[in-house]
């Protein structure tokens, strides 16, 4: 392998006559003057000049030629010529010597560009891609650590140097952003992360709306010694049943929005919620509020003309006076009853969901004991309460921190992780209001201080929110199709033109990890998760699980009946429909064995009644 | 215009001369020649013992005497793929080559530049021969094609091409100068009298697969013509007198391995000439990156490659 062509500070060619270059691996150029750099492979082509596209200026070399030269050992097939464009992974003071030799480094030339300074208990995501000559040569402590998984090639052993991440660095460099398309791995990247937090007992929240964030099983054929029992590292809530909303804590936005999850409000409608509701109302008390108002303006003129210091009844006489109160303070500011109704409808849905009932105290003790929060809830109310409990658990955490560095003693709030799949619709970008992203942005922009990162993962990195994405310094990418989403990546990471052209063509499991904190970007392949998420059968191999079972009830009930037929059928239907538990009839029985007939099940014989069920062979 | 007139019908003249095909074909036969359809199994003739195949290349670079650079390189490869690689330079500004220079100036009587390209043929073929000599030592080919006729050889580099002959000799390597210009002028001598090249007189003569063998001759070089292509040019193939009988066996392998669409040179040596060319990017991305610019300004660079247009 040699350097050719002309070089410049960050990027060569390199031919080489007999070995076909491998995308991403690491080359090592022998140039002392440069120290030697060392570059990654970022494109790879091969070509044999001999045998050029048809319409080309050389002519075509006839099979005959091509025979008499083969006689004497020369074959122009192996006259293909490998080229590589390499990036070095560290500019070059000048450009490189062309006609340097190339070749592959050994384990400890390159140790310090594979691996972070504390890697020993940094997250192990997955391998890098491109090392794997590599692997027999690393330290004990790094070999073996992991499995990958391939669909086609199922699990299969380490290749390749570990890519860890240094999530010390996070407190520099704080949030990662995980995109990719539907099958491209990326659920199973947010797994593997959420796996390593629990690993090191990171306390964090995730969002869970698909309700597959469930880490009590393990990956179906992993090794025994890479399993590991997550069950008391994670605890699972649900919103309105383990956890909720202290309605004293909502400010009136978040109560619009709230509202606004269960079915979209109006301006009037929002406008009158926030009229309504005051700082530290209650349910009881703005619930009342509303109930009130709606009677007093239904009542409005009997209410007018009745004078209160002539009615006898106090009780009534104090209803009286507060509704007249009320119709004086919000009348003119909270538009008709129907508006108002509208309000009191969907809170009734939403106490009636007892997103009221419970707090976060539970949640908040999961996250001190450094447990992995999973919340779920339909994707609609789910938004609402993030944003309600982002805000509450970054709010405490801050606190804490102000406390201290005011130097008060305050109660310890742990540092933590919240993450979420879907993040585009958490922290969408545009002009729609919505309830999570105010805060989600505020904690990119300012989490670092407090210790408070963000895992947000979307498969549209197009539409999550500018202000967001600038903030995620980590980003690990998967395979992306759409023409706009790698446009936003494009401007968003450090990706070259060449990582961006093979975004669509990535395997599912591969990712390029771009970081402020490794200052380059990596090509890896994420190992296998330890854990599988819950509902892995397919629904088609379910249907046929269940047909199966339906035949098989079927013919238990009718094998101590056979031979059935046409003319004994009748006979035996309601034994076989009081077995089966169903009422099935006369001519469905029929069909449904001559199905069993013909998948072999039961045997069929022509008779002069008709035909006649006989067992299968 | 009358000039051009004029310089046309003296090519027609000359070409009236040399008669019609049929009667050139004529007294081609009758001096001798015999000419032979090629095209039996064109099988190797030599069983395992490798082809060969010789090339070398030159670029020059700079403007005015002594601020000139050549740079040659030859290659021998086998078909196996093994290589021979011979590299070489050539500028006055050395002592060495500028004493090599004026001693060949004096000697032949002309100015420096000129006495410049005679030393520059001569490193070349050195190399060329060089290269060769290696080949056969190495490889033991019991074929050996070279890119150009022997002559050039005899002629630029005496003392080596003589040793190769001999080593060629000894290892029973039959050696092929093919000349894709055939600018000798023997068998035009020979059949139509002075005036003409071989080239002239073969042009559109043979069929495509014909090969014009002469007499055999007892020293120098033995030359068989042949039309390897369906281009009407007809190449010329030196052989050492002492191969003349190995000649037959050998033109029709070449004409197995040389494209019939081609210009009718066989591909595998043109295979090493490309690969040995020296082409002007490959010198020019050399020279930036080893010569400064401002001295590549002040030198080198002929101020007419500087036009605009």
């Amino acid at each position: 392998m040699q350097v050719v062509g002309t070089t410049t500070q960050q990027e060569v060619w390199v031919a080489s006559r007999d070995r076909k270059f491998v995308i991403n691996e690491l080359l090592l150029i022998e140039d002392p003057e440069r120290e030697n750099p060392v570059g990654e492979v970022v494109s790879t082509s091969s070509l044999n000049r001999y045998l050029p596209l048809a319409g080309e200026k050389t002519p075509l070399v006839d099979e005959g030629v091509l025979a008499g030269l083969r006689a004497v050992g020369y074959r122009i097939e192996e006259e293909e010529i490998h080229l590589a464009r390499v990036r070095l992974l560290q500019e070059a003071g000048t450009p490189v010597t062309v006609g340097a030799r190339v070749r592959r480094p050994a384990f400890h030339e390159v140790a310090r560009y594979l691996l972070p300074a504390r890697y020993r208990d940094g997250l192990v995501l997955g391998v890098i891609r491109g090392t794997g000559h590599l692997t027999s040569q690393l330290p004990g402590d790094l070999r073996d650590v992991l499995r990958l998984y391939d669909p086609e090639r199922g699990l299969y052993p380490q290749d390749g140097v570990p890519f860890i991440f240094d999530h010390h660095q996070m407190h520099q460099y704080p949030h990662i952003g995980i995109f990719g398309g539907s099958g491209s791995g990326k659920s199973f990247g947010l797994r593997v992360l959420l796996e390593e937090l629990m690993e090191r007992r990171i306390p964090a929240v995730v969002l869970d709306p698909h309700l597959e964030m469930d880490f009590s099983e393990p990956f179906p054929g992993l090794p025994a010694e890479f399993v590991r029992d997550y069950r008391d590292r994670f605890a699972v809530f649900t919103v309105g049943v383990d956890v909720g909303i202290d309605f004293t804590e909502l400010t009136s936005r978040e109560l619009a929005g709230l509202l606004d999850a269960v079915s979209s409000l109006t301006e009037a409608m929002t406008n009158a919620v926030e009229t309504l509701h005051r700082k530290r109302d209650s349910l009881v008390s703005f619930g009342s509020n509303l109930r009130d108002l709606i009677r007093a303006l239904e009542e409005e003129k009997v209410l007018q003309a009745v004078a209160e210091d002539k009615v006898a009844d106090p009780v009534e006489r104090e209803r009286i006076k507060r509704y007249k109160d009320l119709l004086a303070r919000y009348k003119d500011r909270v538009g008709g009853v129907s508006t108002l109704n509208a309000i009191s409808w969907r809170l009734n849905f939403l106490e009636k969901e007892g997103i009221f009932t419970a707090g976060t105290a539970v949640l908040e003790e999961a996250l001190h004991r450094r447990q992995l929060a999973v919340v779920r809830g339909p994707v609609r109310l789910l938004g609402v309460y993030a944003a309600y409990l982002f805000r509450r658990l970054y709010t405490r955490r801050r606190e804490f921190q102000d406390a201290r560095a005011r130097g008060q003693e305050a109660p310890w709030f742990p540092p933590f992780v919240l993450a979420t799949d879907e993040a585009h619709h958490f922290a969408p970008r545009g002009e729609r209001e919505v309830p999570a992203r105010n805060i989600i942005r505020e904690i990119a922009q300012e989490g670092r201080k407090y210790g408070v990162f963000l895992i947000l993962a979307t498969q549209r990195p197009a539409l999550l929110d500018d202000t967001v994405t600038a903030q995620l310094n980590t980003k690990i990418i998967f395979r992306t199709v759409r023409a706009l989403d790698i446009a936003a990546i494009e401007q968003e990471t450090d990706l070259v033109r060449e990582e961006l052209a093979r975004l669509p063509y990535l395997a599912s499991g591969n990712a390029f990890v771009s970081s402020a904190l490794v200052g380059r970007t990596v090509p890896v392949r994420i190992r296998a998760a330890r854990t599988a998420s819950p509902h892995v059968v397919n629904p088609f191999d379910e249907l046929a699980q269940r047909a199966g079972e339906a035949d098989r009830r079927l013919l238990e009930v009718i094998a101590p009946l056979l031979p059935l037929g046409a003319f004994n059928l009748d006979l035996h239907l309601p034994t076989i429909r009081a077995k089966l538990g169903t009422g099935i009839s006369f001519q469905e029985l029929l069909d449904r064995l001559r199905v069993l007939a013909r998948e072999g099940h039961l045997r069929v014989e022509p008779t002069p009644f008709g035909e006649q069920f006989l067992p299968g062979r | 215009m009358a000039c051009l007139r004029a310089f046309s019908r003296e090519l027609r003249h000359r070409s009236a001369m040399l008669g019609d095909r049929a009667a050139l074909r004529e007294r081609i036969l009758r001096a001798g020649g015999r000419i032979v359809r090629l095209g039996g199994c064109g099988d190797y003739p030599f069983g395992s013992a490798p082809l060969v195949a010789v090339d070398g290349s030159t670029h020059g670079f700079g403007g005015s005497y002594p601020f000139v650079l050549h740079l040659f390189r030859a290659a021998a490869r086998s078909s196996r793929g093994e290589r021979v690689v011979e590299h070489g330079f050539l500028s006055p500004l050395v002592a060495a080559h500028r004493e090599e220079v004026a001693r060949v100036a004096a000697r032949e009587g002309v100015p420096r530049d000129y006495a410049l390209l005679l030393v520059r043929d001569r490193q070349l073929c050195r190399l060329e021969v060089r290269a060769a000599a290696a080949a056969v030592a190495a490889f033991r080919p019991a074929l050996v094609l070279f890119d150009g006729g022997f002559l050039r050889y005899a002629h630029h580099a005496p003392e080596e091409w003589e040793e190769y002959c001999a080593t060629a000799r000894a290892a029973g390597a039959v050696s092929v100068g093919v000349i894709e210009e055939a600018a000798s002028g023997g068998l035009a001598r020979a059949v139509v009298g002075e005036g003409f090249y071989d080239r002239d007189l073969l042009f559109g003569l043979l069929d495509p697969g014909e090969a014009l063998f002469l007499p055999p001759v007892k020293r120098g070089v033995y030359t068989v013509f042949a039309r390897l292509s369906r281009h009407p040019q007809a190449v010329a193939c030196d052989f050492l007198p002492e191969h003349s009988q190995q000649a037959p066996a050998v033109m029709e392998y070449l004409y197995r391995i040389t494209p019939s669409d081609s210009r009718g040179i066989p591909l595998f040596l043109d295979l090493v000439d490309a690969e040995v060319r020296l082409d002007e990017r490959e010198v020019e991305l050399l020279l930036t990156t080893w010569v400064e610019a401002d001295l590549r300004e002040r030198f080198l660079v002929p101020h007419r490659a500087r036009r605009t247009y």
